[in-house]
């Protein structure tokens, strides 16, 4: 009876011409909508639910190679906490994260202007910025590793003829911290076109009247764009940041295909992707591993939270 | 495997000829190349109600591929597999063993291949592919400079300085520091060893001094006499090939299959190159890794007798010879050897270092842990801990822990 009374008070939504002992359609819609829903249900229960299920039963195991191996209960959770290469992978992330995604999203939003302003031809110049995006990361990932080859690679090549000498020979891949600035560039050349083109989309979405308006109030350009064209964008920002952050933290690819051993020099590149991989499938310690999944599927879950209610608040 | 199954003889045969069925080869090395030989072999064997049919098995997933295999039961009769397998997939179960005893395979064998397919004094396989290490060197440039290959490693630092003096555009010395194999041995050529088995439980042994001290070495030859360029600390086997056909380095240490592939790429360097063995090292053995290949038989073959059959036919001396000369690779089997180093494509002075050197080639060591040893990059961290200044050994102490670690879990 309550949940009648709520909607009664309620507007509905549509007006549902109420038919007393109507069709079986009306009657028992919900449980048809149930039916329909199954086969959809059945796949994602059969490809998120059940691998995700045996990952949490994993993590809870000492599991080695191919065996599940003895319970351990929390075990694998309680050491990871006092761990310090998994602390030290964790940070790393978390600074990998902020920097790539502050920085593609600073570059995303200028391709973004500049296609904003040439409206003729934001169509073929969305075309070619594109193009990283599409081009598969493992290819694109070996052809950058090759840029910056210390002997070889135009990048160094680039650097010296510019006057900066000391790239001559330059070892990119010898220390961590340049070694990310390696792998970050290519990733953010790979991540900037997909987010560029979102923020052209909602650039798309300004009403003209409005800058034009500040125009003749005499607002500059800066002004322009950080009290009336970012606020208004806000929302689509706040969500290719969560967006981002999320594809930045399982960031696998690059650091895989351009470092040798994958997390080197020495570790100093090993995100935690990468040190699930290495415990996983180098030390084959299956329960380790997942439980560093799990922690990773926390970070994540509490990132989709975000996004979630952002969306939500996108939409009304 | 079904009509195998189907086909099957009973328990299989008395005689090779009454086992019927089809028998499964999966090959890890292929190539266009290879193909005639395998093919033949294949026409050759299918008689008789029985069909061999032809796998490829290779590239970075072989490995798993095969696990998958043995734990699915479906695992072919005849596999051509790394020879660093053949220790874990024995440990499996999944092997059967050829009934012969270590020492005389020992006798049959080069000595380090019969390691390879001997696991707890149980013969697993028959060798086929020997590949070895060697150093290659410009002889056309050292002979200018007046210089002799080294043949310690101190000669290195030496032969590689004076090597710069005379050419300051280029490098002495070719450092690997992104592969283990080209460092790891000098652990042996130092005294000291990599793991041991005792009790039957295998330890780590590389934060004794003595490999302490060939790690220290090898990182000094980069840090401390700039050898090679500062990016060498990541350069691996196709790296070196690299730098030594763009002139950039004077010597380097090389697999047979190295100088094969530098020499395809570059056939005007073939009278440029010479070789020389491997550099000893203080505890005056210049020890290198054997690498090749392995046949083996899976448990589950319903066709044993066939299967061995096509081994024999495949491992006799002279069928043998033909085709490691066309292909250009070294035969495990003694008999073989001696035709391939006296008149096949290693009988020459710039190839028969590699014959030489397999004489004093090991194998590593024969846990089934150590391929998780190898997949964690441990092995390659510790060396650019050192080259990154950390202490050689806190970095040793803490690899051995690792490598305990792993090899704890065999």
């Amino acid at each position: 009876m309550a949940v009648r009374a709520d909607a009664r008070r309620q507007p509905p939504l549509r007006r549902v011409p109420a038919r007393r002992g109507g069709g079986w359609l009306a009657r028992d819609h919900r449980r048809y909508a149930l039916l329909f829903l199954l086969p959809a249900l059945a796949v994602l229960i059969g490809v998120i639910g059940v691998p995700l299920l045996d990952v949490l039963w994993l993590s809870l195991h000492d599991g080695r190679g191919v065996e599940t191996g003895e319970f351990v209960g929390f075990e694998h959770y309680t050491e990871l906490v006092t761990d310090a290469q998994y602390l030290a992978s964790l940070l790393r992330t978390i600074v990998w994260v902020a920097g790539t995604v502050a920085l593609s999203m600073v570059l995303a939003l200028a391709v973004a202007l500049l296609l904003n302003r040439l409206p003729r031809w934001a169509g073929l110049l969305g075309i070619v910025v594109l193009l990283p995006w599409a081009m598969p990361r493992v290819a694109s990932g070996i052809i950058w590793k090759w840029m910056f080859n210390d002997q070889y690679g135009v990048v160094n090549w680039l650097l010296t003829s510019l006057g900066f000498e000391r790239f001559d020979g330059f070892s990119w891949f010898a220390q961590g911290e340049t070694a990310f600035v390696a792998i970050g560039t290519a990733s953010v050349w790979q991540r900037v076109p997909f987010l560029a083109i979102a923020l052209y989309g909602a650039l798309s979405t300004v009403d003209r009247a409005v800058l034009e308006a500040a125009r003749v109030d005499g607002a500059g350009s800066l002004r322009i764009l950080l009290r009336i064209t970012l606020p208004m964008i806000m929302p689509v920002l706040l969500i290719l940041i969560v967006l981002s952050s999320i594809s930045s933290f399982n960031s696998f690819d690059y650091v895989f295909v351009m470092t040798t051993p994958a997390g080197g020099p020495n570790h100093e590149t090993e995100l935690v992707s990468i040190l699930t991989w290495v415990t996983g499938f180098g030390l084959l310690e299956q329960g380790r591993a997942a439980a560093i999944a799990v922690t990773s599927l926390l970070v994540l879950s509490a990132l989709t939270a975000v996004y979630y209610r952002l969306s939500r608040e996108e939409r009304t | 495997m079904v009509l195998a199954a189907f086909g099957s003889s009973g328990d299989g045969g008395t005689a090779g000829g009454t086992e019927s069925g089809t028998l499964e080869i999966w090959l890890s090395d292929w190539g266009p190349e290879y193909e005639p030989y395998w093919a033949q072999i294949a026409d050759e064997f299918s008689t008789d109600g029985v069909e061999v049919e032809l796998r490829f098995v290779g590239g970075n997933d072989a490995h798993q591929q095969y696990v998958t295999a043995i734990s699915s039961q479906t695992a072919p009769c005849i596999g051509l597999v790394g020879n660093t397998w053949v220790p874990e997939f024995a440990s499996l179960g999944a092997l059967r063993p050829t009934g012969q005893s270590p020492d005389d395979v020992k006798e049959q064998y080069v000595s380090a291949a019969a390691d390879s397919v001997t696991y707890e004094d149980e013969v697993y396989g028959y060798p086929w592919n020997a590949a070895v290490r060697a150093l290659v060197y410009r002889a056309d440039l050292f002979e200018q400079a007046g210089l002799e290959p080294p043949a310690t490693w101190d000669d290195v630092v030496d032969v590689g300085l004076a090597f710069q003096d005379a050419y300051p555009d280029m490098y002495g010395f070719g450092v690997a520091g992104g592969g283990q194999w080209y460092y790891l041995p000098n652990v042996w050529a130092w005294g000291g060893e990599i793991a041991t088995q005792d009790d039957g439980t295998w330890a780590s042994r590389m934060n004794e001094p003595e490999a302490v001290d060939a790690y220290s070495f090898y990182a000094g030859l980069l840090t401390e006499h700039g050898l090679s360029p500062e990016g060498a600390m990541n350069w691996n086997g196709g790296d070196l090939v690299n730098a030594f056909s763009q002139n950039e380095i004077g010597m380097f240490v090389a697999g047979n299959w190295d100088l094969k592939s530098l020499l395809l790429q570059n056939p005007e360097m073939e009278s440029k190159v010479a070789t020389a063995p491997m550099p000893s090292g203080p505890a005056g053995n210049n020890a290198t890794f054997l690498g090749g290949s392995d046949f083996v038989i899976f448990e589950g073959c319903e066709l044993p007798e066939k299967s061995e059959e096509i081994i024999d036919y495949i491992l006799d001396p002279e069928r043998l010879v033909e085709i490691t000369s066309q292909l250009g690779f070294m035969p495990a089997k003694l008999d073989a050897l001696e035709l391939e180093s006296t008149t096949g494509s290693y009988s020459s002075e710039l190839w028969n270092v590699f014959p030489a050197q397999l004489e004093t080639a090991r194998f590593v060591p024969t846990t089934p842990a150590w391929g998780g040893v190898e997949a964690t990059g441990e092995l390659v961290n510790a060396l650019h801990a050192i080259i990154g200044g950390s202490a050689p050994r806190d970095v040793m102490d803490d690899l051995a822990q690792t490598m305990d670690d792993t090899l704890g879990d065999g």
